[in-house]
């Protein structure tokens, strides 16, 4: 994995090389799961490597930072969502033509695929977070409460509303 | 399949229709040295990189740190404006930094406090000022390194702070006292270290003192905002006048000011909001004029991001 021997001291620069390798695609994967813009969500992540570079020497090691880049992208795809107009201008590009589904996709149709997706996106935005950093992103209740800058509390309560939310769409699809 | 297991495919099955832009580094690069205005050499990336990122598409999961003791830092997320006295509902709190002169600034940082106890919300925004996590590059903490909250309690008007380091100046006791007294809302501030009480009950000083005199509260550093950026400055100012000028690297793009709504001595507020700006980066500065040889005095600058 990307995370060097303890004893290797990164600069700025290095840093931001190490933690493109390692994280950049899953964490525009991240933006766009919580945005459903997808231009949108790599110009955020971009702007949280920008930001990761300026404060690199309080953070100084990859584990800070990797949380530090969770928290600024979480937080501005919130904040991009509050532009709800910008949002709205954008969501009928953000969805690619519906071609073959991906392997990983297994049993699962296409039909339930669009619906589920469809609500994900319609929940709440911290239910939205709550279920892709747990779900998508595998985060512990911990990690993701970290990243949401709420306590274990409420991200139990926002993933167990979402999913509730949810299982009306498996239940019509299932 | 339960119902977790199909959220867990439909999400993925989702992201993995997510493709990054090509030369997605080599555009952060540009926006760095942009940023930074000087010529600076990136060593190349081995082609072996692309394939780790493959590697790790996944998830962000893989990717996963243990679990680290300091939480990162909380960058700014909204360009709205809290009440300059009241602690706003939620988990955005102030913290108080010094500036280069010793004197303070306060930053707003979500921390995680939600629904939480004022002895919870004070532990919190202490234990972020003693890590240096302030926003702004500019604004430092004088607690050393490695000072953590035993414990917050309550006792009448006074908030008793137990840390495991003692504070090393005076700077670091009005980090403090401003920083508890401005999240409980309670007058008093008592230090104790390892459960051992330092010194007397200690209130703020005088704001013309210890404050810097010029705030730009908002927007905060690293702030993303809509085209038309809403400026909210506290200030002592002669005339009450602030000046507020808006750089695009070194060109300024806006050049105004505002009027607060007290002048010198007292401490004074204004908002505004500023005419539409182009996407991208600027600088948004703060800052008086003096009134004797009309030079800039108590800049305070901050980084803002347009969309």
């Amino acid at each position: 994995m990307a995370r060097p021997p303890a004893a290797i001291e990164w600069d700025a620069d290095a840093a931001v090389t190490h933690l493109f390798t390692a994280h950049y695609r899953p964490m525009v994967r991240l933006a766009s799961l919580l945005l459903h813009d997808r231009g949108m969500a790599e110009e955020i992540v971009q702007d949280a490597y920008v930001a990761l570079h300026r404060h690199w020497r309080r953070l100084r090691d990859a584990d800070k930072a990797l949380g530090y880049l969770r928290v600024t992208v979480v937080n501005r795809c919130r904040s991009a969502l509050r532009h709800r107009t910008v949002v709205a201008a954008h969501l009928a590009a953000a969805r690619p033509p519906a071609d073959a589904p991906s392997a990983e996709a297994g049993a699962i149709d296409r039909l339930t695929q669009d619906a589920v997706v469809a609500a994900i996106r319609r929940l709440p935005t911290r239910q939205r977070e709550a279920i892709v950093l747990r779900y998508y992103a595998d985060l512990s209740e911990a990690d993701t409460a970290e990243a949401m800058g709420v306590s274990r509390g409420a991200v139990k309560s926002h993933t167990s509303r979402g999913v509730a939310a949810l299982k009306q769409t498996l239940g019509q699809q299932s | 399949m339960n119902h977790e297991d199909v959220i867990r495919r439909v999400l993925e099955a989702e992201a993995s229709t997510v493709e990054v832009r090509p030369d997605a580094l080599g555009e952060i690069r540009g926006r760095i040295d942009s940023r930074a205005r000087r010529t600076r050499r990136w060593f190349p990336v081995v082609a072996a990189a692309t394939a780790t990122v493959a590697a790790v598409a996944v998830g962000v999961a893989t990717c996963s740190p243990p679990r680290q003791q300091t939480p990162p830092v909380p960058p700014a997320a909204t360009p709205t404006t809290p009440a300059p006295t009241a602690v706003p509902t939620g988990v955005r709190l102030p913290v108080y930094y010094l500036g280069a002169d010793g004197r303070l600034f306060r930053e707003y940082h979500p921390l995680a406090a939600d629904r939480a106890s004022v002895d919870d919300k004070v532990s919190a925004a202490v234990t972020d000022m003693a890590r240096d996590n302030a926003l702004d590059p500019d604004y430092s903490t004088a607690w050393p390194a490695g000072t953590e909250v035993r414990f917050v309690a309550i006792d009448g008007d006074t908030v008793i702070v137990d840390l495991t380091r003692d504070a090393p100046d005076a700077a670091a006791l009005r980090q403090l006292v401003w920083t508890v007294t401005a999240v409980s809302e309670l007058p008093a501030v008592q230090l104790r270290v390892d459960g051992r009480p330092v010194g007397e009950p200690m209130r703020r000083g005088p704001a013309l003192d210890e404050l810097a005199p010029v705030w730009l509260v908002d927007p905060q550093e690293g702030a993303v905002s809509g085209p038309e950026i809403e400026v909210y400055v506290g200030a002592v100012a002669f005339e009450a006048t602030v000046q507020i000028r808006v750089k695009q690297g070194e060109r300024i793009v806006y050049e105004g000011f505002v009027t607060l709504d007290k002048g010198a001595p007292q401490r004074g507020e204004a908002r505004t909001t500023l005419p539409a700006l182009a996407p991208g980066d600027y600088t948004v500065e703060a800052y008086t004029v003096s009134a004797e040889d009309g030079s800039e005095q108590g800049l305070d600058a901050h980084t803002v991001t347009v969309r």
